[in-house]
């Protein structure tokens, strides 16, 4: 360590660096001067829940490289421990800030980040992935028969405005919610950074590259995969204690494997290599699980087309198209980019307007053949007839064309990246 | 007591074998492409929905036959137009891809046939007791089951062993860069491989969707077991998963013929006031869902790299 340190030379911290951090602090602070109504308020205290959940599993997935199906027991567990000690010390009396309690559910999950970690990290790559679901499986199927503990189907729930508030008569109103998320949203988004700079943090990016060479110099992978994965309990704990404050009841569902598969949609979509991503995944999730719900029953359907678009064409999630696209502005390049972005909008957008058509009226004829509702339903402000063969055959060759057309303009767009590459390569004196 | 242990050793051997169908599929297609189909539950799911389709539609007969092949057609659809446009990254991406996919096939599944379990049932040209022991008859589908089980692995031994396309395959196994270097289609060999390793899940459907429930979260039920089937047995290892398909199979099936509660099983009686005292008064017969889990926990304890696993490098 002693001489890893002297070698190495501590990067200047300018302004140019604190800029994402200085739009996050005005986001946070701003965004309830905007979306002031108290469902716009809910979904952006959901968002900063997720975003601490994100931050947590991305320690594992992006930062180590254990590709977990079970990270929601530790935010499950987190919820449930804090929703007893809510109950515990306004029933006990115990003056114990409501506002901290979130400290509780991070202890929990450290420990069984912990206990549990000794199980699942002895084993790396796709094997830690199915023990991760294993005990993810085992632990959700607990809660269901330890009714006393976990209330059972209908779950546990306990009233945050009562107990002791160390800040005036708080969580009683759901801009107060708000504050109280986003503040611990800041705290953990600024501790999980702070623990990416940290020797382990660093050698955890080793352990995930290479195993064998982080063993050659000195670190046992499986300690440094324990240790990591008992951090993220921590965090997943306190977004969890997040949780059951904000909502005031937990349920069953939190520990389950739809949560854990969540949280890796979020992360992997928002882009798992680069910190703000889970962010920016977290937040983007969110919002479509609480806008799309509103209007569809096939909103999962959804968010999971649109989970394996990115798996198969964004390669390292939005963040990362933010990444790429940085060179780009910086040597004034974009300019040869928009003209062949713009081209393939066109068939980019009806492929997905036509999907989208074509997967409501799946569904509206399912449900009118089965509860012979009127067979005909509105798309865009047009009457469709979901039983004619036409209306099918219409979608279909209008999904053929889109894709057709879609490929056409995805030469132009890759001929275009392939010159500004080069452009770009040009300008920082490197040979082409 | 005697027909009881038969009772539960054939009924845990029929669903061992279930399990065994669909773990040697995910093996089959992990040992060669080093991809973990996360969605091999979801095709046995489709499997069984295909069989109740097609047996609504013509006979069983038919839906035994074509079940499975539309579902090997739809995996090695989806591997040539989705899994393989993801290989170059790797195997990490490979899995989230069919995580997305189990996703979307659970979807698709509640759009084409509902939310509800469907009814699938027993053809009744089998739907008779074949014999009975000490007063309690044994269906013949069930044995049914097991002989179609049996013969579905002979095949593919056979398949494997005999027949030029299965060498083929075997080597690909251990030399995937020789074999595309003596001018076999690597990318057709993974094609295949997906489709018979979904196909082999489908016939699991169809035998098995009218005997358990045909419905939406069939395959998430059955997937995780499916999972630990084959880290208990060892990743990759056809015998492993054949004997931790069986061992689970019978030992759920013991378990489920157990009132008493865990308590007095292992001597402790109805307790109280002790931590877990729930799960200890709860009866064995309770348990058997979470068994495996618990199994598999046992054996990371003891040996990681599970029963017929090697090493990890």
């Amino acid at each position: 360590m002693a001489t890893a340190s002297a070698h190495r030379t501590r990067p200047r911290v300018g302004l140019q660096g604190l800029w994402p951090w200085a739009l996050l602090a005005v986001l946070f602070l701003g965004l309830p001067w905007v979306f002031h109504s108290n469902a716009s308020l809910t979904v952006l205290s959901l968002i900063g829940i997720n975003i601490v959940f994100a931050l947590s599993y991305n320690m594992l997935f992006g930062q180590t490289g254990l590709l977990s199906f079970g990270h929601a027991v530790y935010y499950g567990l987190g919820a449930y421990f804090t929703m007893h000690a809510l109950n515990g010390f306004v029933a006990a009396g115990i003056a114990y800030p409501v506002e901290f309690l979130p400290l509780v559910g991070g202890a929990v999950g450290l420990a069984f980040g912990a206990v549990l970690g000794f199980l699942t990290t002895r084993r790396a790559g796709i094997t830690f992935a199915l023990i991760s679901l294993g005990i993810g499986v085992l632990v959700a199927s607990l809660a269901i028969i330890l009714r006393h503990f976990f209330g059972g189907d209908g779950g546990l729930s306990g009233d945050p405005t009562q107990g002791t508030h160390w800040f005036g008569d708080t969580l009683a109103h759901q801009i107060q919610v708000y504050y109280f998320v986003a503040a611990w949203c800041a705290v953990c988004i600024v501790a999980v950074y702070f623990y990416t700079k940290t020797p382990l943090g660093h050698i955890a990016n080793a352990v995930r590259d290479n195993p064998e060479r982080a063993e050659f110099i000195g670190y046992n992978p499986h300690q440094v995969r324990f240790r990591v994965h008992t951090l993220a309990g921590l965090f997943a704990g306190i977004a969890g204690g997040m949780a059951a404050l904000t909502n005031g009841i937990v349920t069953p569902d939190a520990l389950g494997f739809v949560t854990s598969g969540e949280v890796l949609m979020m992360v992997y979509i928002g882009g798992a290599g680069i910190f703000f991503g889970p962010i920016i995944g977290a937040a983007i999730i969110t919002f479509m699980q609480v806008l799309l719900s509103n209007y569809t029953n096939a909103w999962q359907l959804y968010i999971g087309l649109f989970f394996v678009a990115v798996v198969m064409y964004v390669p390292g999630g939005v963040a990362n198209l933010f990444k790429i696209h940085m060179p780009v502005v910086r040597y004034r390049q974009l300019g040869r980019l928009l003209p062949a972005y713009a081209l393939m909008l066109t068939p980019a957008s009806v492929f997905i307007l036509d999907l989208v058509f074509m997967v409501q009226m799946a569904y509206q004829f399912h449900s009118s053949s089965q509860i012979f509702l009127n067979q005909s339903f509105s798309f865009l402000g047009i009457g469709v007839e979901v039983h004619s063969g036409l209306t099918w055959a219409l979608a279909l060759l209008i999904l053929a064309a889109a894709i057709g057309a879609g490929s056409l303009a995805a030469r132009y767009v890759n001929r275009a990246w392939d010159d500004v590459a080069a452009h770009i390569k040009a300008a920082r004196g490197e040979a082409p | 007591m005697l027909d009881n242990l038969i009772f539960t050793v054939l009924n845990g051997t029929m669903y061992g074998l279930l399990l065994f169908l669909i773990s040697s599929g995910l093996t089959l297609i992990f040992s060669i492409m080093g991809v973990l189909n996360f969605a091999q539950a979801s095709f046995y799911m489709l499997g069984a929905y295909f069989g109740f389709q097609l047996m609504g539609w013509s006979n069983y007969w038919v839906a035994l036959i074509v079940a499975p092949i539309l579902a090997g057609l739809l995996g090695a659809g989806v591997e040539r137009f989705g899994l393989s446009k993801v290989h170059s990254r790797g195997h990490v991406a490979e899995l989230l891809f069919t995580f997305g996919l189990s996703y979307l096939i659970l979807e698709g599944v509640k759009l084409g046939w509902g939310v509800s379990s469907v009814n699938y049932a027993v053809p009744s040209a089998l739907d008779f007791s074949l014999f009975s022991v000490g007063g309690l008859s044994y269906p013949a589908y069930r044995i049914f089951m097991m002989g179609v089980s049996v013969l579905v692995f002979v095949f593919l031994y056979l398949f494997l062993k005999k027949t030029r396309l299965g060498i083929i395959i075997q080597a690909a196994l251990t030399h995937r860069d020789m074999v595309g270097m003596l001018g076999h289609n690597i990318p057709r060999i993974f094609m295949l491989v997906f489709g018979i390793g979904c196909a082999l899940a489908g016939i699991a459907g169809v035998i098995g969707g009218n005997i358990l429930v045909t419905e939406p979260s069939m395959a998430l039920s059955l997937g995780p077991i499916i999972f630990v089937v084959v880290v208990v047995g060892g990743m990759g290892s056809l015998g492993g998963a054949l004997i931790a398909s069986l061992l689970i199979g019978i030992l759920q099936n013991y378990m489920t013929n157990i009132d008493a509660t865990l308590g007095s099983v292992i001597g402790l009686g109805h307790v109280q006031h002790v931590p877990l005292a729930e799960l200890l008064n709860q009866p064995v017969s309770q348990l058997a869902a979470i068994m495996p889990y618990f199994l598999m926990i046992v054996l990371l304890l003891v040996r990681p790299q599970g029963l017929m696993g090697t090493v990890e490098a």
